[in-house]
């Protein structure tokens, strides 16, 4: 399990990278979970699920003072006149990017997949712990964003990661 | 009339960084045109001139293989290339595409360069 959360940490950690470079030109860096200010900082949740070839559910959080960045800059608009739809959509089309970013690197190049329409969570992380394989936390413009992934056949997702 | 490029995406986000990134890749068009699913883009194209099509695969309402099957069968936009913008980078759904008609793919994320590479040739 250790091994497959370094595997998976590693190639996580460079498609969020290129996933917000490319996006929003927003530089992140990985950090350590006590060090997310996220007492202070609302999040904004949604998920993700890749339906084949093996079933994993992706969560991102993002700050939502994050996502209003991003929306300011993208729709080149003042502060006053963001909306919660243009956040929001900021949120789903990054999981959206991220997800299929994440299993273009973890599968092999003439492998298809299939995933779901991204979509928000408003309650608590609903999954059992025993499903969550890794939890990432990262800063980006020092304001927190976290990924989780979930998977119940951990030893499939292991035999693509070593594909 | 200057020549215009039509972004086919759910994403409000993702149309305004294709807009975002064509603007940045250099190509010679004046206009963008965007719809949010195959259904709208195919009302639009009733009523609009359009020389390129980019368009997103996974879509609500009408996804983008269903907008080429359809486009396909109309033989006043048939002609008119289509590159699709997807996350689904799988050999099999690029081949599906293509074999409905679409002139390329391109995956996100992607960065200006990419348009200018895939897109020089067609507009």
């Amino acid at each position: 399990m250790e091994e497959l959360q370094q595997l998976l940490g590693e190639k996580l950690s460079g498609v969020v990278e290129e996933t917000f470079e490319n996006m929003a030109f927003i530089s992140t860096e990985e950090v350590d979970a006590e060090q997310l200010p996220l007492d202070t900082e609302p999040l904004r949740k949604a998920r993700l699920l890749v339906t084949a070839p093996i079933v994993i559910e992706i969560h991102l959080h993002m700050a939502e003072e994050l996502l209003r960045q991003i929306v300011e800059t993208m729709y080149t608009i003042d502060a006053e006149e963001i909306t919660t739809e243009q956040i929001l959509d900021v949120l789903t089309e990054t999981l959206n990017t991220l997800g299929g970013c994440l299993m273009t690197q973890l599968l092999p190049s003439d492998q298809a997949f299939s995933l779901s329409l991204p979509e928000l969570v408003t309650e608590e992380f609903p999954l059992a712990d025993e499903n969550i394989v890794l939890s990432a936390y990262y800063l980006a413009d020092e304001l927190p964003l976290k990924v989780k992934i979930s998977a119940a056949a951990t030893e499939e997702l292991g035999a693509l990661l070593k594909h | 009339m200057g020549k215009r490029i039509l972004i086919i995406d759910d994403s409000s986000t993702m149309r305004k960084i294709v807009s975002r990134s064509l603007r940045q890749a250099g190509l010679d068009f004046d206009e963008i045109l965007e719809a949010a699913d195959g259904q709208e883009a195919l009302d639009l194209l009733e009523k609009e001139k359009v020389d390129l099509i980019l368009s997103d695969i996974n879509m609500p309402n009408m996804d983008g293989m269903e907008f080429l099957r359809q486009k396909k069968e109309n033989d006043s936009i048939k002609d008119i290339p289509v590159v699709m913008i997807t996350t689904e980078g799988g050999a099999d759904i690029i081949g599906e595409a293509k074999s409905l008609g679409a002139a390329g793919s391109i995956k996100k994320p992607f960065k200006p360069e990419t348009i200018n590479e895939v897109l020089s040739d067609l507009i």
